[in-house]
């Protein structure tokens, strides 16, 4: 559990301050906030950029700037005008219910909202909830559209852990993902049969639109574009070309880059940057020393820039992430001690 | 018109129903569940299913019926489960997972009453 969270209180009571914490899983980051069953929502501040609303310990909604959120889904699809969109936004946005006042134009069902919100959901919690991120949490804040469904955040993790598996059954390479999407010109086999989404896909591919492009043109959730055009790729449809130039196929390119460093049980890399060593640590493997739990909260916060594919620090994560026993490595502490030591 | 976890619970007053799920097609997910258990993990069942509406729904491409899914229904030794794909434009993509224990439910009835649930879904 995040020493952070709790650090501005005593203890184990429930957190009441917004705090900005040092970079870390933002799933295992939640866990404390949802233990405690509070309100508010976890700001990711470090690319690609995103929020988590948390009601009553819940997960309520998400988004990320690389995932569908509700005007996408509704709008970007031709489901709804964006006038209605932007009418209802305006009438609802102060007292948080733009989704109450969606229904209340009859536009849209009710059903339908909430069916929407989890989509959205769970779009932006698969690109964020594995993150490595800088994230701050502020107590009550609620998201404009109001909250219509909740889910524990152990079945969203289910979800995210399902949807990798689900895309890496379906085509092993991630660099699928933001390269751009080529309908193969000749195919072998005689007949072919696409879902819908799948031949929206092959319409709207133009050579260069990456999977993450084309769910943002067809105002539809990432993830399922993604999945639609890893099976196509599988049965020999279309074939991934050239890295998509877009910024946000850009932005996951750098997500998946973290997230594919991570898992490697490569050699650490050596650490040479100064900076690197005053670096605070994820504070699990700290818990048991007694001075960094003190003093964490003086710990001025070294933030990286966020371009950065973040190399060192998520072969950090990679490193400590195994040892499910609690126990720091020698490693860390000595890095602690040097961190210390800089202060 | 209904919300989503109003509609699930009309359908779990289906008599014998033991679960149902509202399933998104595309990626497997179940939007919102009921009944779910230890014994009965409808999540999975969504997701697993998913491939049985996605394989129907190829076939019948493959074939060139002009036709669409009403209902699948998959008769096990102790239960049914009915599978019914939402229709209207706003819906698409979804579909209606039904289980009912098989000495309980009068299936027909099970049917009639999973269409009017998904009329009130589609409104």
């Amino acid at each position: 559990m995040p020493t952070e969270v709790t650090a501005g209180t005593e203890a184990g009571r429930a957190p009441t301050v917004s705090r900005t914490v040092r970079p870390y899983p933002v799933r295992e980051a939640l866990e404390p906030w949802c233990a405690a069953g509070v309100s508010g929502v976890m700001r990711i501040l470090d690319a690609p950029g995103g929020a988590v609303y948390v009601v009553d310990g819940k997960i309520a909604y998400a988004e990320c700037s690389v995932a569908a959120g509700m005007e996408r889904l509704l709008t970007g699809s031709g489901r709804l005008p964006a006038e209605a969109w932007r009418a209802a936004v305006g009438a609802g946005r102060a007292q948080h219910r733009v989704g109450a006042e969606l229904v209340a134009t009859g536009l849209v069902s009710q059903a339908e909202v909430e069916a929407l919100s989890v989509i959205a959901l769970y779009d932006a919690a698969f690109f964020l909830f594995d993150l490595v991120a800088s994230a701050q949490f502020e107590p009550g804040a609620r998201h404009p559209f109001g909250h219509l469904r909740t889910l524990d955040l152990r079945l969203v993790c289910q979800e995210v852990d399902r949807r990798k598996r689900l895309l890496a059954d379906a085509w092993p390479d991630a660099a699928i993902d933001t390269a751009a999407v080529l309908p193969r010109r000749r195919l072998s086999t005689q007949a072919v049969a696409l879902t819908a989404l799948q031949w929206e896909v092959v319409a709207g591919a133009d050579r260069r639109r990456s999977p993450i492009d084309l769910a943002r043109l067809l105002g539809r959730d990432t993830f399922t574009v993604m999945l639609e055009v890893r099976r196509m790729a599988r049965v020999g449809l279309v074939e991934p070309g050239r890295p998509g130039g877009s910024v946000a196929a850009g932005s996951v390119a750098t997500v998946r880059a973290r997230e594919a460093a991570r898992p490697e049980p490569v050699p650490p890399l050596p650490r040479i940057s100064p900076e690197r060593t005053r670096e605070p640590e994820p504070p699990r493997r700290a818990e048991r020393r007694p001075e960094p739990r003190g003093s964490a909260p003086l710990v001025p916060l070294p933030r990286r820039p966020a371009r950065e594919p973040g190399a060192f620090g998520d072969f950090d994560e990679a490193e400590d992430r195994p040892r499910g026993d609690g126990r720091p490595s020698d490693l860390i502490l000595t890095r602690l001690i040097a961190g210390l030591e800089a202060l | 018109m209904a919300d989503m976890e109003s509609s699930l619970q009309e359908a779990m007053q289906i008599e014998g129903a033991i679960g149902v799920a509202l399933v998104d097609y595309t990626s497997g997910m179940a939007l919102g569940t009921l009944g779910s258990s230890k014994e009965f993990d409808l999540t999975i069942a969504a997701a697993g299913n998913t491939d049985v509406v996605r394989a129907k729904l190829r076939t019948l491409e493959m074939l060139k019926l002009k036709d669409s899914i009403e209902d699948i229904l998959i008769t096990l030794g102790g239960q049914y489960h009915v599978i019914r794909p939402l229709t209207s434009r706003n819906t698409q993509g979804l579909f209606l997972y039904m289980v009912l224990s098989r000495t309980r439910a009068n299936l027909a009835m099970a049917r009639h009453k999973l269409k009017t649930i998904e009329t009130d879904l589609q409104m």
